[in-house]
């Protein structure tokens, strides 16, 4: 399992924290691009996030357990509501809506 | 990702059982093995049926499948398939295992994705289930949502290539609109080893459903299209008859219920053949199918009685009327009953409903009545396909069987039947109405019979109390009476001949008497010839006596004269 922590710089608040997975397959092009718009996002709005990033391809048995059908799938456990984005995450104002953040700041 | 090339294919490539009756017949063994199958069709078309029967027969003989679940839920499906006599319950989660793919209608996308992360979670269940044969039902809805032909045709690649790598048998199932079209997937036929199209259509309001291989790489199925139908057990297959035509004969005769029939058929029907009776309504032709049940029971063989006309009851009441009782035989067993209305279902299904029962109830003899009602249901030349196969099907069980067909209007003058099956009945016997002088008669005339010599003679078929008779016609100087005009006819025929015999003992008489006369006239002449012999007799002595008396005198008359006596030549010695 790869786990990849990502915290913005400066932030140091424990708790609030949104927690994501991201479902990818390898080095699969919507899922790099997933990646890569999920950490501009990320940057951009400064976020607080405790992501976990899990390839499908190593672990089919989480696929499995989480009835992951298509990859990238972007899953957010907390706080509530739990919502599931799929897609490379290209488009902005549903990957927003998916987390639950206003479109603007 | 790189994609290893397809093992090369055996010539024989191996194949899976359906378990669907006749399609393993007609694709010559199934669905090819580690291959991939795409099953189109319309909604409601049994697409889903089709993949999941497979996979049912594969757990039958140990293979666990894996049905993936994209358009309906997988309890939806099992709700649905609980008519069917496959034990769902008993396998689901042992050795078939569901796995739900259904978005969310509310789903939140956000940008192109791929199909990895289902097919890693099949391939996580295929390695820990052991599962070899995967379907993926609706595959349709879920690249819809990509709304995107080149990214729907790399996830279908994508999809082919997995399943060749993983070697397991996948049934990929997708709608299509009702011309097999659909411009979204229309490459996916040219990437699957096998198509089948199923179909669903009207004809003349009565929907039948059917089936077609439309590629089939590596083998030469047939793929004209084939009836189908959805009964208890899933989907069946009408398989198109590549049998040949090899019947078990036999030289055994069979009553047909009347004995003059009999006689005139040389013996009575040969067992396990087809007989036809037609004609037009009222013509009697369910009596004599009756009559021939009656017949069968008796000798104590199994009949089955098919009606699509009337009801069981009131047939057997019917018949009581002609003396023709089936209700014991029918309370003991012997006779089964069964009666349907023709449009209840399409001609495929009361085929195979006949099958049902046949195997049930295991007749030696059967009787459908009328079995051109199937021609209401679903058309002529379906119907007459359907028909032959039922005849095939008695035959090749050795069922004696009986049908009658009705001939309606003008048909009654031209012998011929709707449904063409007269080819194909061995023996066939054609009722007709003869209408005279304010009557209606019956008569029965055996067109033909194959393998036997027959009576070419009209004759007269009566119903009365004690059954059901022949009696022979009238038929003189091209004249053919029956009923009271035959009766008629004959009366005075024999009141002709009385009257003739009269005058021949008259005129007899009257010769004896002439006969009679001119003897006693012979005995008179006779008489009267004796008598004019005995005058003529007495008339000579007379005149024999007459001439001596002449002469005597004249001597004495000489003697006493003694006178002179001139000289005479000859007298002197008188005068000494």
């Amino acid at each position: 399992m790869t786990v990849a922590r990502l915290r913005p710089e400066g932030a140091t608040e424990p708790d609030g924290r949104v927690v994501l997975t991201l479902y990818v397959a390898g080095r699969a092009p919507a899922s790099a691009r997933a990646i890569a718009n999920l950490n501009a996002l990320i940057q951009e709005r400064r976020l607080v996030v405790d992501l976990t990033i899990v390839d499908v391809l190593e672990t089919p048995g989480a696929a499995l357990l989480e009835r992951i059908l298509v990859t990238p799938t972007l899953m957010k456990t907390f706080p509530a509501p739990h919502t599931r984005v799929i897609g490379d995450l290209s488009d902005k104002k549903i990957l927003l809506q998916g987390l639950g953040l206003p479109e603007t700041i | 990702m790189p994609t290893t090339p397809a093992k090369p294919r055996p010539f024989n490539q191996p194949r899976i059982r359906t378990g669907i009756p006749g399609f393993d017949e007609v694709s010559g063994g199934g669905l090819p093995d580690s291959r991939t199958t795409l099953v189109v069709g319309g909604p409601g078309c049994g697409k889903t049926i089709f993949a999941l029967q497979t996979l049912v027969t594969g757990v039958r003989q140990g293979v666990s499948g894996i049905f993936v679940a994209f358009e309906e839920s997988s309890l939806q499906i099992i709700a649905n398939c609980q008519n069917f006599k496959w034990d769902l319950n008993k396998i689901v989660s042992k050795k078939l295992f569901f796995l739900d793919a259904q978005i969310s209608p509310d789903h939140l996308q956000a940008g192109k994705f791929d199909l990895n992360g289902i097919l890693a979670a099949v391939k996580a269940k295929a390695d820990e289930s052991g599962a070899r044969r995967v379907v993926f039902d609706g595959i349709d809805v879920l690249l819809s949502l990509l709304n995107d032909a080149v990214a729907e045709r790399r996830e279908i690649a994508r999809l082919n290539n997995w399943l060749l790598e993983s070697q397991l048998t996948g049934i990929v199932t997708a709608k299509t609109d009702c011309n097999m079209v659909n411009p979204r997937l229309e490459y996916l036929p040219f990437i699957c080893d096998c198509v089948i199209s199923l179909h669903h259509e009207l004809v003349e309001r009565v929907a039948l459903r059917s089936l077609r291989i439309l590629k089939y790489r590596g083998s030469n199925a047939s793929t004209s299209e084939l009836s189908m139908i959805i009964g208890p057990n899933g989907i069946e297959i009408a398989s198109a008859a590549k049998t040949e035509l090899d019947y078990p004969v036999s030289t055994d005769r069979v009553s047909s219920g009347v004995a003059r029939l009999d006689t005139m058929l040389g013996g009575g029907y040969y067992r396990a053949t087809g007989i036809l009776i037609s004609g037009q309504p009222g013509t009697a032709k369910s009596t004599l199918c009756g009559a021939f049940a009656k017949a069968a029971c008796e000798r104590g063989e199994r009949t089955l009685y098919i009606s699509y006309d009337e009801s069981s009851d009131q047939i057997v009441r019917n018949f009581n009327s002609v003396n023709l009782p089936l209700s014991k035989f029918k309370r003991s067993g012997m006779l089964r009953m069964y009666s349907v209305e023709a449009e209840s279902q399409s001609s495929d299904e009361h085929f195979l409903r006949i099958q049902a029962l046949v195997c049930e109830h295991q007749p030696l003899c059967m009787v459908i009545d009328p079995l051109s009602s199937l021609v209401r249901v679903g058309g002529v030349s379906h119907a007459a396909n359907v028909v032959s196969r039922i005849i095939s099907f008695a035959k090749q069980r050795k069922i004696t069987v009986v049908c009658t067909t009705l001939l309606q209007g003008a048909f009654d003058n031209v012998e011929a039947t709707p449904l063409q099956i007269s080819t194909i009945a061995d023996t066939w016997i054609h009722l007709s109405y003869q209408i005279r002088a304010g009557e209606r008669n019956r008569a029965i005339t055996i067109v033909k019979s194959r393998g036997m010599g027959h009576s070419n003679q009209v004759r007269e078929l009566v119903l009365s109390d004690n059954g059901i008779d022949l009696t022979d016609v009238y038929s003189v100087e091209g004249e053919v009476l029956m009923g009271t005009a035959r009766w008629q006819r004959e009366n005075q025929e024999r009141l002709q001949q009385h009257a003739c015999e009269i005058e021949f003992e008259c005129r007899r008489e009257q010769l004896k008497n002439s006969q009679a006369e001119a003897l006693t006239r012979i005995e008179l002449a006779k008489r009267e010839l004796k008598l004019r012999e005995a005058e003529l007799e007495a008339l000579l002595s007379q005149k024999k006596a007459q001439q001596e008396q002449w002469i005597q005198t004249q001597r004495e008359v000489r003697n006493r004269r003694r006178a002179d006596l001139p000289v005479q030549h000859g007298s002197r010695k008188l005068l000494s």
